[in-house]
């Protein structure tokens, strides 16, 4: 199974996730991931990879706050 | 002269019988929009025609209301299985729409969000934009979702043809804000979405227009943490735990069954919905006895 080095995914993951999609608003538009790999001189493979790891990479304990959170749905 | 009257006459009876169908169908709303103004604004490879060579039109169908009872509703996680369902029931018109038009002799192709099909969030073309070029909606502060002016938030699938419609104008005013949220803001800084959901949404008005906003979906995205997402980050937690006791108590626990249980039922609990069911757009539909 490919999988990018995580040195490569170290160095690259904020500007990326700065580039794409994922925070939106205060420009016009998020970067496609062809963009970003031309802009960084990347493989649009390890882009690809970079985002799709940084976008799931933070601490489970993020997500069970989250259910807390939506749990306490007020009216 | 007489040829390009008959055309136009053609394209618009044409229109009609596809707009009828899906709202027959279970559309709530309908509009086309233009390939190429969908192109102008798209990267590369993410137009129209990178997906479908001879697309002319590409149709925009809007529906899937929420039901007032879920907004209501203190279950979280079922509320999005009933948005998961409602986005589902579009896609599936869509779906049918398209084979309408294939029966009228054109090409057609429906397309929806089919979430990480790719890997990551990356759509072949943006509905959104598809939608508001379509004239059915506009952004808003929350997320930057297509509130359509009559229904609030309503989920979008669109189908890409050849068959040859006249586009549909995108509206002339926003939708966002609500006079009652500008008035909100004028009050206390906030406005009903801001203010349910501080953490993934951010945004200021100025002069009764959205002056910025910003969405955090990396921080939305843990919310939707009743899906096969939230199920990658407990393995990993499961696979990195050394004490073999500790790791029994995580995979037998309420947390990581409930997230096998989504990933074997297919369940997607994308969205908390808490931004969208404070909104005041298409509320008269969501107020019942």
């Amino acid at each position: 199974m490919y999988a990018i080095s995580p040195e490569l995914y170290r160095k690259y993951r904020d500007e990326v996730l700065n580039l794409s999609n994922s925070i939106q608003g205060g420009r016009k538009r998020g970067l496609s991931v062809e963009e970003i790999a031309m802009k960084l001189g990347l493989d649009v493979r390890d882009v690809k990879e970079v985002l799709s790891i940084a976008e799931k990479d933070m601490p489970f304990r993020e997500w069970e706050k989250a259910d807390r959170f939506k749990e306490k749905r007020s009216d | 002269m007489k040829n390009h009257v008959q055309e136009s006459s053609d394209s618009e009876i044409l229109k009609d019988r596809i707009r009828e169908y899906a709202l027959k169908s279970g559309a709530l709303v309908f509009g086309v929009a233009s390939p190429e103004e969908i192109s102008k604004r798209s990267p590369e490879g993410h137009s129209p025609k990178d997906f479908l060579p001879n697309v002319r039109s590409v149709v925009v169908i809007g529906g899937g209301k929420m039901l007032a009872g879920a907004m209501r509703c203190r279950d979280p996680k079922w509320v999005g299985v009933i948005g998961s369902q409602k986005l589902r029931q579009v896609k599936e018109i869509s779906f049918k729409l398209a084979e309408y038009i294939e029966e009228l002799g054109y090409y057609a192709i429906p397309y929806a969000s089919y979430s990480l099909a790719n890997g990551i969030w990356d759509p072949d073309i943006s509905i959104k934009l598809c939608a508001e070029l379509a004239g059915l909606g506009t952004r808003s502060l929350a997320g930057g979702i297509v509130l359509n002016p009559k229904y609030g938030f309503l989920f979008y699938s669109i189908v890409l043809t050849s068959a040859p419609l006249k586009p549909d104008e995108p509206l002339k005013e926003p939708v966002c804000p609500h006079p009652s949220c500008v008035r909100m803001w004028e009050r206390n800084h906030t406005t009903p979405c801001l203010k349910a959901c501080p953490e993934c949404l951010s945004g200021e008005i100025e002069n009764g227009r959205i002056k910025w906003m910003k969405y955090n979906r990396l921080l939305c995205y843990p919310k939707a943490n009743w899906s096969r997402v939230g199920f990658q980050k407990a393995l990993l937690d499961i696979i990195n735990e050394s004490d073999p006791e500790k790791r029994k108590m995580m995979i037998l626990g309420s947390r990581f069954t409930s997230l096998v249980s989504a990933l074997a039922y297919s369940i997607v609990s994308a969205q908390c919905y808490r931004c969208t069911s404070v909104c005041p757009v298409g509320r008269e539909f969501r107020a019942k006895r």
